[in-house]
């Protein structure tokens, strides 16, 4: 028997906003949290904007404790840390040390690399000789799974615990790997999400590949133009988001909230064929993922009221746009409303799926579509594929019962889950 | 510009915002803008754009969050025109 | 802990003068500034953004023995017509406003469903009503009932040594007058 699986609980460090009340408000209202890094001048970056949380001393000491914060320096578990401890307390359960392991419940938490600014320091020190100076937390801090293994002592979770990684498709693909563990009975309850490193040493890579823009270095908030005619890369971002998944059953027997259901999706890949390469998507197999995920959700693809698309900001936007009219057989005046958070906070990397799936589930739960910052000049192969009011560049109040989100990353992979009202 | 040229200066630019015209009559450095003028808070900026227009200066955010009295103002005004 | 705002609308118009070059920068943040310049009113937007801010900073000061000024810092979000979030350094205050014709008027709290009670007042009265409602709750004497001011002159309500108000917050601006109380 399959279970239905639901949304209980969330949390978020987003670059425009921490937790998840603050982040409810700054996506209705459009906020940026793109703002200019004085650090990336200095290396001589192209690209000296990007998206960082604001998190402060204090907020650090209530989520790890002083032991764990000596010679702590690794952003994206500190995120990732933040937004599971938020979710699990999102989703009313105590957190405590000294509670009894929780067989029923587990973690799909993703990264991409994990405490590069640890490993830089590290490196160092090896170099010079002083192996033995390297203190007992490398080792935790800059292995992929650092964040699941962090968060999983913080709440004594004893089912699967692990951390998935595939590019900027991360968090779409926890939360499906989570969906199916929930699905198949095989656990309770799962805890999915996913973190991002920030700063020079994660988005140096991209700033070599020229694939992030460099001509809004004096008007950050500007730089990230998902789907604009004057897109010209995307705008490098941090942060984390987490969700827990739930059985319908449990849920509703401990009288849950339920922010929304996961009706179903799809993960696949395109193999690097047919146009498909290390860095570019075979659009076949976009296109194949989102029909399969319409397929497992069981729904048709007129009952989609919206898309969050993957949508970063570079040439590629109208190519996934192009795709999604084609995976739904719906073009023009009858494609459903589109929007693309990274308008808003960049592109997240391996934070974005499950910051993005966050954003996605409060519209639903909340009943509107977040503006598309940025986009008063749609691209004109956008514009002969779909019509302009479909890009609402302004906050929209909107009955919503079913939206489709959309993840895709390097190594030609891709993810698309389907949400429903509940 | 002495201390005393700058005080007068700058009587002259609050002056249309004050609430206390005895607190105003026997104005020291000590005197407080909100508490003994009773300023209205909304109009704290307008005090801080006129002391700009007035000495030509740029006062930061850094140097504006502690312009809450005639002492704070003065050595501020000082600081940005000994700068230019 | 909450404080409070109230701003006479009429008094805002001739008093200040939103359009003035370097107002909007100084005091509200990009975003701000950007949804203010955008709004259908913007007078009413400017006005109760900034009594959010005012009214945060009024909860911030009873915590904290500081006083300054930097509106900017106060980042605010709207997430409902009438209820919005200001955030500063780490910490989120709630705040709920109440849009008239005439006056703008905005609670602020630390909580995010708060006991308060306010009540609107000819400013000049606002000390005697304040007084005459904690008789009411507490019996003791209006006539003896003191108040005082904590040293960041945050107003504070007590009988003999009995501090009667966990939170006080006054605001009065042209013809309106306001004062919120949590009871200790």
């Amino acid at each position: 028997m399959k279970h239905r699986v639901v949304i209980t609980g969330m949390g978020v460090v987003a670059p425009n906003a921490v937790g998840l009340e603050n982040f409810l408000g700054a996506i209705q209202q459009g906020k940026s949290g793109i703002t200019f890094h004085q650090k990336l001048q200095d290396l001589k970056f192209s690209c000296c904007i990007g998206g960082v949380p604001s998190v402060s001393d204090e907020m650090k000491n209530q989520y790890l404790t002083p032991l764990q914060l000596r010679g702590f320096d690794s952003a994206g578990i500190l995120y990732g840390c933040i937004a599971g401890t938020d979710a699990w307390a999102d989703a009313g359960f105590k957190i405590d040390k000294n509670s009894p392991t929780d067989y029923n419940s587990g973690m799909v938490f993703g990264t991409g690399k994990s405490g590069t600014e640890k490993f830089r320091e590290a490196i160092y020190k090896l170099d010079d000789q002083k192996v033995k100076r390297l203190g007992s937390t490398v080792v935790v801090q800059t292995m992929a799974s650092g964040i699941s293994a962090y968060l999983g002592g913080i709440l004594g979770l004893g089912n699967q615990v692990t951390t998935n990684s595939s590019a900027c498709a991360t968090g779409t693909e926890a939360l499906l790997m989570g969906f199916e563990r929930v699905q198949s009975g095989k656990a309770s309850r799962m805890l999915v999400g996913s973190c991002s490193d920030d700063g020079a040493y994660i988005w140096g890579g991209f700033d070599a590949m020229r694939v992030l823009t460099y001509k809004y270095n004096k008007s950050p908030e500007k730089g990230s133009r998902p789907m604009s005619a004057l897109a010209s890369g995307f705008v490098p971002g941090s942060g984390a988001g987490a969700l827990v998944l739930e059985s319908l059953e449990t849920a509703l027997k401990r009288k849950a909230t339920i922010y929304a259901e996961v009706l179903g999706g799809n993960i696949n890949s395109g193999g690097q064929r047919n146009g498909g390469t290390l860095t570019a998507p075979n659009s076949e197999a976009v296109q194949r993922c989102i029909t399969d995920a319409i397929k497992d959700a069981n729904i048709k693809c007129s009952e989609i009221d919206a898309i969050n698309g993957h949508l970063t900001a570079t040439t590629k936007d109208p190519i996934e746009i192009e795709n999604w009219t084609k995976a739904l057989k719906r073009s023009g005046k009858d494609f459903p409303v589109i929007n693309s958070l990274k308008s808003m906070i960049g592109h997240c990397l391996s934070a974005a799926g499950s910051i993005e799936n966050v954003a996605t589930v409060l519209q639903l739960k909340h009943q509107f579509i977040f503006p598309n910052l940025n986009c008063n000049e749609v691209h004109p192969d956008i514009l002969n594929l779909i019509s302009k009011e479909k890009i609402p560049t302004k906050l929209l109040k909107k009955k919503l019962n079913i939206i489709a989100k959309a993840s895709f990353g390097f190594g030609d992979v891709n993810g698309c889950i389907i949400f429903k009202k509940y | 510009m002495n201390k005393k040229e700058l005080i007068t200066s700058l009587k002259k630019i609050i002056k249309p915002y004050i609430q206390d015209q005895e607190a105003f009559k026997n104005l020291s450095e000590e005197t407080d803008f909100i508490n003994d003028l009773k300023i209205n808070s909304a109009n704290l900026v307008d005090v801080i754009l006129d002391v700009e227009d007035e000495f030509d200066i740029e006062i930061d955010n850094k140097s504006m969050e502690k312009m809450l009295s005639v002492k704070a103002a003065i050595d501020i005004i000082e600081t940005k025109l000994n700068k230019s | 802990m909450i404080g409070n705002d109230i701003i006479d609308l009429s008094l805002a118009k001739s008093e200040s003068n939103w359009q003035r070059r370097g107002f909007l920068k100084k005091q509200f943040t990009e975003n701000e500034q950007q949804l203010i310049l955008a709004a259908s009113n913007p007078f009413v937007l400017v006005w109760k953004l900034w009594s959010m801010k005012e009214a945060a900073y009024k909860v911030y000061v009873q915590q904290n023995e500081l006083r300054f000024f930097a509106p900017k810092k106060f980042d605010c979000l709207l997430i409902s017509e009438n209820d919005g979030l200001v955030n500063f350094k780490s910490q989120t205050f709630y705040t709920s406003s109440i849009v008239t014709q005439d006056y703008i008027f905005t609670l602020g709290s630390t909580r995010k469903t708060t006991k308060a009670y306010t009540e609107l007042v000819r400013p000049e009265l606002i000390d005697i009503r304040i007084k005459s409602k904690l008789e009411d709750v507490t019996k003791f004497s209006a006539s003896e009932i003191e108040q005082k001011k904590t040293t960041n002159r945050a107003p504070v309500y007590y009988y003999k040594n009995i501090l009667l108000t966990k939170s006080c917050s006054i605001s009065h601006h042209g013809n309106y007058g306001v004062f919120s109380l949590l009871y200790n």
